[in-house]
């Protein structure tokens, strides 16, 4: 007995220790990963991204972090807008201090920021801020010395009591200043190289019901000065991306259209080639606290051309391909790390994203997991052409979530490249894609055709030669037979 | 070879030649119950395996919700609901039809789509999404078919008018609603008393 206890008190210990000792296989995450199925339905999925660490800038040389409203990511390099301490701070990519500009010289006086919302890096790094407060464009260079400021647009076109509040800001690569204002519904302010208006573009066409036109029209007029008017939705961020195609979010309630591409003459052109709208989530309740679809606030786009769209209302990441596919979904409102209160803005740094919450001060950064490093390569090689790379790639996705559509059509395209239509139709046909399929369908049935032809063809004209010489056989037996009887 | 004429190849014989068939039907005896049940059945059947087996570049119907009592459902309970109003109100404006006649006329127009939905099912797996609107041409012609054979078959068994039998066809609907508004209310009722019912057992017997 003694024996025993002692070896099991020794067999305890050692599961103990090693138990301890044992990396964690699986970090837990704060969120539940989830995507949506071809029929509509969430369905559980692998979690893409974790959260690695926390900016706050408690115990740093620059200090915490208060209501930051936007961060910027150019050439390895992280520009947080602190609104609430009127500054800018620059990181490195290990998000150590680089740098941080709380005024500058204007005119030979020191100015500052009134609490800035929006900032925007140039390649040259040339930092452009929307000066909220103050009702103005800032251009700084990188170090932070002024260059100049653009005012409120000038122009006939600008209706009256416009009031100037510029929110977000973009600069595309012909240096054209792209603003955004709130409560402006014209569309997206356009300034030249030289800081001069040009107008507005992408305006949101105005939506309304049928209904509401026809009570419209049945009320008096001190019924209708009360009634809500028919303005277009404003826009309330914007990012550009690779080809100078301006990204947008706005949130219209029940909009089918919450994250736009705007191409030079500001049609929406995002591709729709998914199995849903691009709208977030699809299934959410109509009541209660979280009713309603998805609030986008911020929007970034990568170099492939695969975007992610910021939840306000639920603090969640939806991140699509350039054709429209929902790839993965993450993040949660919450108290741990990892979720947030108020997310306002999201970028990212290579394949890292990071998402800068104004509720709780900080900066939050995911880390791809296996299965979203996999998702973004696959994504990548794709778009670069290399079909098979990204099939390769996609398979080690289906070994991690095989409920994963998007993968299934990835490797189906990529044995379409080859050749291989019987097996492309397989992965199609899992992979819900009627469109693809068809086409893999059309080139294995020409195959079939061709392999088959000679035999088809001899049916064909053989039945009937058969049926005709059956025919002809019994009407000969017939008339013999008639012509023994008579 | 009687029995095959009479039974098997008659109903072919209407879906072609309605306004002769279904005057024989009525007045020569030439529709059997038996066959027009069948019919139904048949189609059950059809559209069960068109569900299920139609190719999938022309199949929206998700295979998690596959449900052959559901079918069931939505094409018998249907088929009685517009027997059953329709022989009630001709019935009460001086239609002719009995009611086996109806079920055998209604029955008998079903016909085209069994023969296009089961061929339609096949065809479907060897189409690409440029020949789909063919597929769905077919679809909707079976249906076409389908109503104007009832609209004959309908008119004839009750020696209707035109408008009288359009007329008819606008009540019959009407009909079928309340018919299904009495069932839903019958059932919920009987539910309500049910629960009444128990909820008074198990008071008495936690009394006891």
């Amino acid at each position: 007995m003694k024996f025993f206890s002692k070896t099991i008190c020794l067999l305890i210990s050692i599961l103990i220790f090693t138990s301890s000792l044992a990396p964690f296989t699986s970090a837990e995450s704060p969120y539940e990963g989830y995507n949506y199925s071809y029929w509509k339905k969430s369905v559980p999925s692998a979690i893409p991204y974790l959260p690695d660490i926390v900016v706050d800038g408690r115990d740093t040389e620059y200090g915490s972090l208060n209501a930051p409203e936007d961060v910027y990511v150019k050439n390895e390099k992280i520009y947080i807008l602190d609104t609430g301490n009127d500054r800018i701070i620059i990181l490195d990519k290990n998000y150590k201090f680089v740098n941080e500009i709380k005024g500058f010289q204007n005119n030979g006086n020191t100015d500052k920021f009134d609490k800035p919302q929006g900032i925007f890096v140039t390649d040259e790094e040339h930092i452009y801020v929307a000066d909220t407060g103050n009702r103005r464009i800032i251009q700084l260079s990188g170090t932070g010395d002024f260059i100049r400021e653009i005012g409120a647009p000038e122009s006939d076109v600008i209706r009256k009591g416009f009031e100037y509040h510029p929110v977000k800001i973009a600069v595309d690569k012909a240096q054209r200043i792209y603003v955004i204002g709130r409560g402006i519904y014209d569309g997206i302010i356009e300034f030249d190289p030289d800081g001069v208006f040009t107008g507005y573009t992408g305006a949101n066409k105005v939506k309304f019901k049928p209904i509401d036109y026809f009570w419209r029209i049945l009320a008096t007029k001190e019924q209708r000065a009360k009634m809500a008017l028919f303005l277009p939705i404003e826009f309330n961020n914007l990012d550009l991306d690779e080809d100078g195609f301006i990204y947008t979010t706005n949130s219209e309630k029940n909009t089918t259209t919450p994250l736009q591409r705007l191409n030079p003459t500001g049609t929406d052109v995002i591709r729709k080639e998914g199995y849903h709208p691009i709208v977030g989530d699809i299934q959410f309740p109509f009541r209660g606290e979280l009713a309603g679809g998805t609030t986008f606030i911020d929007v970034n786009v990568n170099e492939y051309g695969m975007y992610s769209g910021l939840d306000l209302k639920r603090g969640r990441i939806f991140t699509y391909d350039e054709d429209g596919n929902l790839l993965y979904i993450f993040g949660k409102i919450g108290d741990q790390v990892g979720t947030f209160k108020t997310p306002s803005a999201i970028e990212r740094v290579g394949e890292d994203i990071i998402v800068l919450d104004k509720g709780f001060n900080n900066l939050v950064v995911f880390k791809p997991t296996e299965f979203g490093r996999n998702v973004n390569e696959a994504v990548k090689n794709y778009h670069h052409g290399n079909d098979k790379e990204s099939a390769e790639y996609w398979e080690k996705v289906l070994r991690l979530d095989a409920n994963y559509e998007v993968a299934y059509v990835g490797i189906g395209k990529a044995r379409l490249m080859e050749g291989k239509n019987k097996e492309a139709m397989a992965y199609f046909k899992n992979g819900n894609s009627k469109k693809y399929y068809s086409k893999a369908f059309k080139r294995y049935r020409q195959e079939m055709l061709r392999d088959y032809f000679g035999f088809i063809m001899s049916t064909i004209v053989l039945i009937p030669l058969l049926y005709i010489g059956y025919k002809l056989y019994r009407s000969f037996r017939r008339r013999r037979a008639n012509a023994v009887v008579e | 070879m009687q029995l095959w004429n009479e039974l098997i190849k008659y109903p072919f014989y209407v879906i072609i030649h309605p306004f002769k068939g279904f005057w024989d039907v009525k007045y020569e005896g030439k529709g059997k119950p038996q066959i027009a049940l069948s019919i139904l059945l048949l189609l059950t059947i059809v559209i069960t395996l068109k569900r299920q087996f139609t190719g999938f570049i022309v199949n929206f119907s998700n295979p998690n919700t596959l449900n052959s009592i559901d079918e069931l459902i939505f094409i018998v309970l249907p088929f009685f609901l517009f027997c059953i109003a329709n022989w009630a109100i001709t019935t009460l404006m001086d239609g002719e039809g009995k009611f086996i006649e109806i079920i055998t006329v209604t029955a008998y127009a079903l016909l085209p789509m069994v023969i296009i939905y089961a061929s339609t099912t096949i065809i479907s797996n060897f189409i690409t999404f440029e020949e789909a609107p063919l597929f769905f041409l077919l679809e909707s012609f079976a249906m076409f078919w389908f109503l104007a054979l009832l609209f004959v078959g309908i008119m004839t068994v009750h020696q209707y008018s035109v408008s009288k039998t359009i007329a008819t066809f606008i009540i019959t609907a009407l009909v079928m609603g309340v018919m299904i508004f009495l069932g839903l209310l019958f059932f919920s009722l009987l539910q309500q008393l049910i629960t009444f019912v128990e909820t008074i057992y198990k008071e008495i017997i936690y009394r006891l």
